[in-house]
């Protein structure tokens, strides 16, 4: 966990879709620990990790977190619930839908050198190529190739023409 | 006194003067008188002389000859009006051949020149349809150098739009992201303080 106290994602949850699925399954938790205290009747409250979805034990690994009564679950909710609003998202324009590993690199890289909480949001463009277009709070970063060979200008008839003398 | 004397000399010589005239007239009377006897004379001879038949005789013999004088003339006259004719007729042959001759002569020259103001027009016109289609075929030129200059500059400015075109649209179905992960971790950290800043102004 970071010193400032803030969540440690994990690179499996690389964006906000991600993240709310793991807080639905988190709430899917809180609700069955408690239906499954009802009926014991015996107000214990004590976490079993078998049932645990995998996401929020990774959560838990990454921050090692000891969520052990509900309260803690609870806790772990609301800071969830905070990353969803607050933290930063990346939108990235690829030419075409990228792999879970280059997902999780993609990820990586920006929560190492950019923001630990950063979600990224990935769109599917094919005109532009290749490379990519990154879309930030403020502004945007295109690197596609479209963008590219445009940049070139007339460097394409410049060369056939020197072909041709 | 002298007056006197030259009217009664004038007047004796006025009556001299006419006794002397009625003195020759009647002499002349007397001429004559014997003149016309003399005629009246002859006049009953040659009426004796010359009677009727003799006269008849004389016409007849003078109407022969006259007819033959007159046909003899008039055979002459023939000749002379054939032969006139016919003179006239070779005449009027070699008037109308020489006017003939000059007069195709003329046209010859006429048709000759006419033929050679034909020709120069002809000449003259070929001349100016070769200038202007050489002025065509030199503004054609110009105008299909110009067009494919222009092509060309447009092809050139083109080119490079439609190989990008080509590149993106060849390569955007054989795309493998792997193979650019590189490329794309290489622009990030060209970019990484760009993104930090934007991140921090953000918030």
């Amino acid at each position: 966990m970071p010193s400032d106290g803030s969540l440690v994602l994990p690179n499996q949850i690389v964006g906000l879709r991600e993240l709310k699925r793991c807080l639905d399954e988190l709430d899917a938790t809180i609700d069955e620990m408690v239906a499954t205290a009802v009926k014991r009747r015996t107000g214990a409250e004590a976490l079993s990790p078998s049932t645990l979805p995998s996401s929020i034990t990774t959560l838990i690994a990454a921050n090692q977190l000891t969520l052990a009564t509900k309260s803690d679950l609870v806790a772990l909710k609301r800071r969830l619930q905070g990353l969803v609003k607050q933290a930063p998202r990346f939108r990235f324009t690829l030419v075409a839908e990228p792999s879970d590993q280059l997902l999780v690199e993609l990820v990586a890289w920006l929560r190492k050198n950019i923001n630990p909480t950063a979600l990224i949001d990935v769109r599917v463009s094919p005109h532009i190529g290749g490379g990519f277009i990154l879309q930030t709070p403020l502004r945007r970063y295109d690197a596609s190739w479209r963008t590219r060979l445009g940049n070139a200008g007339n460097r394409f008839a410049e060369l056939l023409q020197a072909e041709r003398a | 006194m002298f007056e006197f004397v030259l009217i009664a000399l004038a007047i004796v010589a006025a009556t001299a003067a006419f006794v002397w005239q009625v003195l020759s007239l009647r002499k002349i009377r007397l001429v004559v008188g014997a003149y016309n006897n003399r005629i009246d004379a002859v006049k009953e001879e040659v009426e004796r002389v010359f009677s009727d038949d003799f006269r008849e005789e004389l016409r007849n013999r003078g109407r022969l000859y006259f007819e033959k004088i007159i046909n003899e003339n008039a055979m002459f006259l023939k000749q002379d009006l054939g032969l006139t004719a016919s003179q006239l007729n070779e005449y009027m042959q070699a008037s109308l051949k020489k006017v003939l001759e000059r007069e195709f002569e003329q046209y010859k020259l006429s048709i000759g020149d006419a033929k050679e103001a034909a020709l120069s027009a002809i000449t003259k016109t070929q001349e100016a349809m070769e200038s202007q289609r050489a002025a065509m075929a030199h503004e054609l030129e110009q105008s299909l150098t110009a067009e494919r200059e222009r092509r060309i500059v447009k092809l050139d400015t083109e080119l490079s739009r439609i190989a990008n075109e080509y590149l993106l649209e060849v390569l955007a179905g054989e795309v493998d992201l792997g193979s650019q992960s590189d490329y794309i971790f290489s622009s990030l950290d060209a970019h990484k303080a760009d993104i930090i800043k934007d991140l921090e102004d953000a918030v």
